[in-house]
């Protein structure tokens, strides 16, 4: 059963762990703007987003790369942009609807979220459980008790 | 790294050099080729033959370049031996250890051995020295064997220098490994209308003549002429490295994995003498092209560096100007394709062709005669492997159609069909 | 850090201006066809797609090229020819996925937009804002900060003034 990474955004404080320990995972140096998930926020008004990638059942940006770089697993699910075919013409990064898929310069590549080939990080070191990686009926039977709990207590 | 050491100037040799100094500017880079000329593009021949160039514009690098670039370059010297146990490469001057070594050693033009095929007035086109040749040689009357790109463009540059041309070409229709017979067969009338004789079907068994060529004999006629060039083919430089214990595939290339890496430990090949993978099929392939050569080129000298990269496989791109109309084939052919589940769409209008090949929902194939646009978005359709109902689904929503911009030179290319079916 | 030239189609009205001003600053000549950016018509849904080239960091047109005349400029990301070398093949032309590449056919070589030395004519000229000359960044941080607006907009959360 193919899990899912959920994003419970009310739980998120903005603390940004996530985006450390993902750009170190994967670029080897703590630099949020090489992170593949990103916290959007609103001071101000309260809200922290994490954003990430949706691994989109037609992935947009699998449809507008013009070299085939970007692919999607049919097993997995898993939506994941090879490097070495990437032209960088980063019509991925404009296409993708969540304004998730970013472009690294300095590699002339794009990148997006890999769930770590199965063992996404920031869900290990989100300490307020706002990423979750589970089943997706799990996921949701969660979130349906939560709101019949609600429910009922009004 | 000690060292790597590349065989061949030409467009695989230099962009697997470029490669190597873009992510490394230590390591000691020898380039060995056979021509004491820097790296010049042989598919501008024709058009140093036709005047369209002037010799200069031919180059691509001057001696500075290579020297800027810190590349020791051994021109004029003959491989005579590959030491694939010793790592050594033994030229027709010197011995070199390398490390690792990258065969780019391209291919040469065969003439079939016909009689008379030696006589004075025999040429073939594969580098500036054979332009210069026949320019000395004061073509007048020419045959030229062989209807691929390099025959048909050589017809043409002779034409417009003032030539009596005449195409003998083997099978039924002209560039039979680009073009489709009914594409051809347009391309043949263009040619036709400007004067050059184009004969296919044909074959030719002799050259008479007594000092130097005077007439072609094939199986149908006797053509007078004064020249003959050979565009029959080629064959792959791969001897050394058959003696050298390299593996040849059955197509006649050198055998690599996608990584570009022979079967000989250190040896890495690419262009012209290897066979490559087609890109669409995955099947052997020689894919002869300029475009697949410096990737090739890359690919080699990335996995030389010790990066994992993985060549994804040819592409045919083949682009011809035909007296100003441009003729373009891209993916397969109908014949290469063989039988099974393929779909044609095509259409033609007064003077454009337009064909589309498909294989399972998707293209595998495009020609186009008088069209210019749309033909990259079809190639990215191609490389995608998107299939026409995911590309229709998209273009139906204009939202959609907003992220994917270049859907839409895509389908109005596509909608070609359309206006030259009812063009007819 | 390079600037790209970011195209938002929602507000394009294909009023052609960019085409105009691109073909006179850069030829001199009042001729939309000699534009280096095209804008791609779709009257009757009414979608306008300028298109122009996308500086690709390893571009098609490049490896397409006989005469190895194009190269990506190092300091600006600008993809460059060296046009006394080009020969007209239009192979590079017949490779771009984003119909980038400009045939002049008085010159009979192959152009492509180069952020005309970073001011762009078109984005100056553009009445509307389609067109935008930007650092990838700010535009990708503009767009997940309203996409997370988007989110929580959906809950009815606060947005603060700022």
């Amino acid at each position: 059963m193919n899990k899912v990474l959920m994003i419970d955004y009310h739980k998120c404080v903005g603390c940004k762990n996530c985006e450390m320990i993902c750009s170190l995972v994967h670029e080897g140096i703590c630099a949020p703007s090489l992170s593949r998930i990103r916290v959007a926020k609103d001071e101000r008004a309260g809200w922290n987003v994490p954003v990430t990638c949706a691994m989109c059942e037609k992935p947009l940006c699998v449809l507008v790369c013009p070299v085939g770089a970007a692919s999607r697993n049919q097993a997995t699910g898993l939506v994941t942009i090879d490097e070495q075919k990437c032209i960088g013409c980063r019509q991925c990064v404009q296409a993708c609807p969540f304004s998730h898929v970013n472009f690294n310069p300095a590699r002339g590549a794009a990148f997006k979220c890999d769930r770590c080939s199965g063992d996404p990080q920031c869900v290990k070191y989100c300490w307020t459980g706002a990423l979750t990686y589970e089943p997706m009926e799990i996921a949701l039977n969660q979130k349906r008790q939560a709101a019949a709990q609600k429910i009922a207590n009004e | 790294m000690r060292n790597i050491v590349i065989v061949g100037n030409g467009a695989a040799g230099n962009s697997a050099a470029e490669t190597v100094r873009r992510h490394n500017q230590q390591i000691p880079i020898v380039m060995v080729a056979r021509e004491e000329l820097p790296e010049y593009s042989a598919c501008a021949l024709p058009d140093y033959l036709s005047g369209w160039v002037n010799r200069k514009q031919l180059f691509i690098k001057n001696e500075e370049d290579y020297i800027q670039q810190n590349i020791q370059t051994l021109l004029g010297r003959e491989v005579r031996k590959i030491d694939a146990e010793q790592h050594i490469l033994v030229t027709s001057r010197e011995e070199i250890e390398y490390d690792r070594l990258i065969l780019a050693t391209g291919s040469r033009a065969v003439i079939p051995p016909v009689p008379g095929c030696d006589l004075p007035g025999n040429f073939v086109v594969k580098t500036v020295g054979d332009i210069e040749a026949i320019m000395l040689h004061q073509p007048r009357q020419v045959v030229v064997v062989g209807s691929g790109n390099i025959g048909i463009e050589v017809a043409e540059a002779l034409h417009l220098q003032g030539c009596q041309v005449t195409v003998v070409e083997l099978m039924d229709h002209i560039l039979p490994r680009i073009f489709d017979s009914q594409p051809a067969a347009l391309i043949s009338k263009m040619l036709t209308e400007h004067g050059i004789r184009v004969l296919t079907g044909e074959k030719v068994l002799a050259v008479v003549g007594d000092a130097q060529v005077q007439e072609v004999t094939t199986d149908q006629q006797v053509l007078k002429c004064d020249t003959v060039i050979w565009a029959a083919g080629v064959r792959q430089n791969v001897e050394n490295a058959r003696a050298a214990g390299v593996k040849i595939g059955e197509l006649g290339g050198i055998q690599v994995d996608s990584r570009m890496q022979t079967s000989r430990e250190g040896i890495y090949a690419c262009g012209d003498c290897i066979e490559s993978m087609d890109m669409l099929t995955g099947l052997p392939t020689l894919s002869l092209l300029w475009p697949n050569a410096k990737r090739q080129g890359q690919i080699a000298a990335l996995n030389c560096l010790g990066q994992q990269v993985e060549y994804e496989g040819a592409l045919s791109l083949v682009v011809e100007d035909i007296f100003g109309v441009t003729v373009v084939s891209m993916g397969m052919t109908s014949k290469a394709l063989g039988s099974g589940d393929i779909e044609i769409l095509k259409g033609h209008s007064h003077n454009q062709y337009w064909q589309v090949l498909l294989l399972n929902d998707r293209i595998v194939g495009m020609q186009a005669i008088g069209v210019t646009s749309g033909l990259g978005a079809v190639m990215a359709l191609m490389k995608n492997r998107t299939t026409l109902s995911e590309f229709h689904h998209i273009i139906a929503d204009p939202d959609l159609m907003l992220k994917a911009t270049w859907y839409l030179p895509a389908r109005q290319f596509l909608d070609n069909y359309l206006i030259c079916r009812s063009g007819e | 850090m390079n600037r790209y030239l970011m195209i938002d189609f929602t507000k394009c009205t294909g009023c052609g201006l960019c085409q105009m001003v691109c073909a006179i600053n850069k030829t001199r000549q009042c001729d939309p066809s000699l534009a280096r950016i095209k804008i791609w018509r779709e009257e009757t849904r009414g979608v306008f797609i300028p298109m122009t080239c996308q500086q690709c960091v390893e571009p098609s047109c490049a490896s397409a090229c006989l005469m190895n005349v194009i190269t990506k400029d190092p300091l600006t990301g600008v993809t460059i020819r060296k046009l006394d070398n080009c020969i007209g093949c239009r192979a590079c032309q017949m490779a771009c996925p984003f119909e980038a590449c400009t045939y002049d056919h008085l010159l009979e070589v192959v152009v492509n937009c180069d952020h005309c030395g970073g001011d762009p004519e078109c984005v100056k000229i553009c009445p509307t804002g389609a067109l935008q000359y930007l650092h990838l960044k700010e535009s990708l941080d503009c767009r997940r900060d309203a996409e997370a607006l988007r989110r929580t907009a959906f809950y009815g959360e606060e947005r603060s003034q700022g």
